[in-house]
């Protein structure tokens, strides 16, 4: 502030002393908490907020308590918070929040591309040899999954290479369940054994990786025969633990050489906690009977490659899924985040999907015990009408969709970022803007 | 909202709009029904300040919808719509006690002494005492009003604290002053200045005043007015500015026209700087120092959620 003389320094000062003197006792008068929330959003009336401000500028608790307010909910939404900053609407005007915008955008166009990538109907070997790309480097596991990309890529060769194709195709599963439920079955490995459980859930082990494979069967039919469909995305990429196959969500064909069952196993499922971060440490050493297997078992490729030392730590970044949503009933919760994963906890177990092309999943709703609707980033929809099989819907927008409230398998209102709203009653066919 | 209108009468008259509220909740998903809804929207409109049509249409126009659903469904006790709260509420109220209370002892305290009371109502132990959700009408976001919530318990802890500041740490000066002769004129000049200021203050437009205060009282930055104010900083000084000189002239002004000149007027500020200080309460100064320290208080310590 400019002062221009003596008179207008003290006068500066008798203004704060008059506007500070003025705190009343009591705070009977004060505007309740909602209205004072509402002011802070800029969601009140002119005439509401222009009776907030007379208030406020004579009740310091009043200013105090909004700086505070404000102070909370610009570090909550720096910390990951869902509320927004009110005032946004001058971002121009304020060059690292232009960066930001920049970069959201440059991200959305990333993301776009990487869908119409993986539109694509990425081949099943492509799926395993990016997830094998996201794993800490194995070169036996590494060369074992070339050889088994091989025999699947080259059927007609399959007596050629060392391994059987009926082999090739059952590591190539082994190798995704490996990667996709590394985590779980490190729960599954610390529980304590509970062969009562065991008939319900039964985890991947390497005994039955190395189990003396099945007769095998002419690669033609006994080979996995992925049944690709436009929206199926399960029979794109869907996986099941065994405790899940032959169920709802299993994707392999019928004819696939069902996996040996594995003798009495721990079998209890740990719940994994929300926010839990999946550091595979030092759980390998520490599994107790059949540790050996049930340490090869946590680690991704260990079944194929066989190869990685006992006293090994490694470390995976695919982060656990962040968000939870149960069906009114309780009897069914899926667990979802990023990297498109989706994990159904029911009464038959656990099964996981990773949806290929999908980013970060951030929300869902689930009317009903089979129906649930989730949404991501980049706009994406998905919706499973029984439970297990998802189908990627169409999105009324690219922008990233923060939150959805369905009302059954044909009627969900959708939120995204900009906090427009669309409205689908058909099932996602069409959109209506609200 | 007419006054003395029944909820029977509310749901008439704004039956549409309530079936609109209710649709783009997604209350169903909690199991909350129409009525639960109607009820909690009816409170809500009790709550305005305007009882006109207007407002009440406005309020039901803008009302938070899916926050208000989830209310209900948590004071209904729904274990689902509990899940989604904890899942997505309790982070929230941890990173914001950290930012309001800066002490870790004390920040901890406060959101934990607000979530036993939250989920105290899970419980249904029932009672006279009205649940806190209970005051959330939806004119905001639940995040937003969880904040004010805090921060309004923080100002009150400090203030109630502060209430019970011994005299014995008056500043001895304060009370010195009492002793000395007054000056015959310093009354009659305390008087006018005091009556000519509050005349400017009050004709001033309160957006104009609540700029004053910030910066004046509070001792905020340009840029922290502009952000709670929703202005940039130069605007801010620039009204700061055009606000200060317009009193300053309106006061001087009335000054001279009660016959004082110039010196006279300089008196006035010296006596007021002065007197004025004898209208600070010590425990109105204090909370007023503790509130300040709350305003600015930096960052710091640890504290885990």
């Amino acid at each position: 502030m400019a002062r221009t003389d003596d008179n207008g320094d003290r006068f500066g000062a008798l203004l704060g002393r008059r506007l500070g003197a003025r705190e009343g006792e009591g705070r009977d008068d004060c505007p309740d908490v909602g209205a004072v929330a509402a002011y802070y959003e800029r969601s009140l009336p002119h005439n509401e907020r222009e009776a907030i401000e007379r208030h406020l500028a004579g009740c310091a608790p009043c200013r105090a308590e909004l700086a505070v307010l404000a102070r909370a909910a610009r570090e909550s939404a720096a910390a990951g918070g869902a509320e927004e900053e009110p005032g946004l609407h001058r971002w121009w005007s304020s060059a690292p929040v232009g960066w930001a915008v920049a970069g959201a955008i440059a991200l959305i166009v990333a993301i776009g591309l990487g869908r119409d990538y993986y539109n694509q109907e990425a081949p099943r070997e492509q799926i395993a040899m990016e997830m094998a790309s996201n794993r800490p480097a194995v070169a036996p596991a590494q060369d074992a999954l070339k050889d088994a990309k091989r025999a699947v890529a080259e059927p007609k060769s399959a007596a050629a290479v060392p391994l059987s194709a009926a082999r090739a195709s059952r590591e190539l599963q082994t190798m995704e369940r490996g990667e996709l439920n590394a985590s779980v079955r490190a729960h599954r490995i610390a529980a304590p054994p509970s062969p009562a459980a065991g008939a319900a859930i039964r985890p991947v082990l390497p005994a039955q990786a190395s189990a003396p494979p099945p007769p095998a069967a002419p690669f033609a039919s006994g080979a996995p025969s992925i049944a690709k469909s436009e929206t199926n995305l399960n029979a794109l990429s869907g996986r099941t633990v065994p405790e899940m196959a032959g169920g709802p969500g299993t994707a392999m064909a019928p004819s696939a050489p069902p996996p040996a069952p594995p003798p009495a196993q721990p079998s209890v499922v740990t719940r994994p906690l929300m926010q839990e971060r999946m550091q595979v440490t030092g759980s390998a050493s520490s599994a107790s009977p059949g540790s050996a297997a049930g340490a090869a078992a946590a680690i991704p490729g260990a079944a194929i490659g066989g190869a990685i030392a006992q006293n090994q730590t490694p470390t995976f970044a695919r982060p656990w899924p962040h968000y939870t949503v149960t069906s009114p009933d309780g009897s069914i919760r899926w667990e979802f985040g990023n990297q498109g994963t989706i994990e159904r906890f029911g009464p038959t177990g656990l099964a996981t999907i990773r949806i290929p092309g999908v980013a970060d999943l951030i929300a869902g709703s689930a009317p009903s015990s089979s129906v649930c609707w989730i949404v991501g980033q980049g706009g994406v929809v998905v919706r499973t009408i029984d439970g297990s099989n998802w189908t990627k819907v169409s999105s009324p927008t690219s922008s990233d969709l923060i939150a959805v409230t369905a009302q059954g398998a044909d009627t969900a209102l959708v939120t995204a970022r900009d906090s427009q709203r669309y409205l689908t009653s058909d099932g996602g066919q069409t959109w209506q803007p609200q | 909202m007419a006054a003395a209108e029944t909820s029977e009468q509310f749901i008439a008259r704004h039956s549409a709009a309530l079936t609109q509220v209710y649709d783009r909740s997604g209350a169903a998903v909690y199991g909350v029904g129409r009525e639960a809804m109607a009820a909690a929207l009816y409170r809500g409109a009790c709550s305005l300040s305007e009882a006109d049509s207007t407002a009440v249409e406005r309020y039901l126009a803008s009302v938070r919808a899916e926050d208000l659903a989830l209310v209900c469904a948590l004071m209904a006790g729904e274990a689902a719509a509990w899940d989604t709260f904890i899942a997505r509420y309790r982070p929230i109220l941890y990173v914001s006690s950290r930012a309001i209370a800066r002490d870790e002892t004390r920040a901890r305290e406060l959101a934990d002494s607000l979530w036993a009371e939250l989920y105290g109502i899970r419980g249904g132990a029932g009672g006279a005492r009205r649940p806190i959700l209970a005051y959330f009408h939806g004119r905001s976001s639940l995040a937003t009003w969880l904040h004010a919530v805090l921060a309004r318990r923080h100002i009150d802890a400090l203030r109630g604290e502060r209430r019970d500041y011994p005299i014995e740490k008056v500043d001895p000066r304060v009370l010195a002053v009492e002793a000395d002769p007054p000056n015959p004129d310093q009354p009659r000049h305390l008087a006018l200045i005091s009556g000519a200021l509050s005349e400017a203050l009050d004709a001033l437009k309160p957006r104009d005043r609540l700029r004053l205060a910030y910066h004046y009282a509070d001792g905020l930055t340009l840029k922290e007015i502009g952000a709670l104010m929703d202005e940039r900083e130069w605007t801010v000084s620039r009204r700061l500015k055009r606000t200060r000189e317009s009193i300053r002239k309106r006061v001087e002004r009335a000054l001279r026209a009660s016959g004082l000149g110039p010196e006279q007027i300089r008196e006035c500020y010296d006596y007021a700087m002065e007197g004025w200080s004898f209208e600070l309460k010590p425990a109105g100064a204090a909370a007023a120092t503790s509130l300040g320290v709350a305003m600015q208080q930096k960052p710091g310590g640890s504290f885990k959620a």
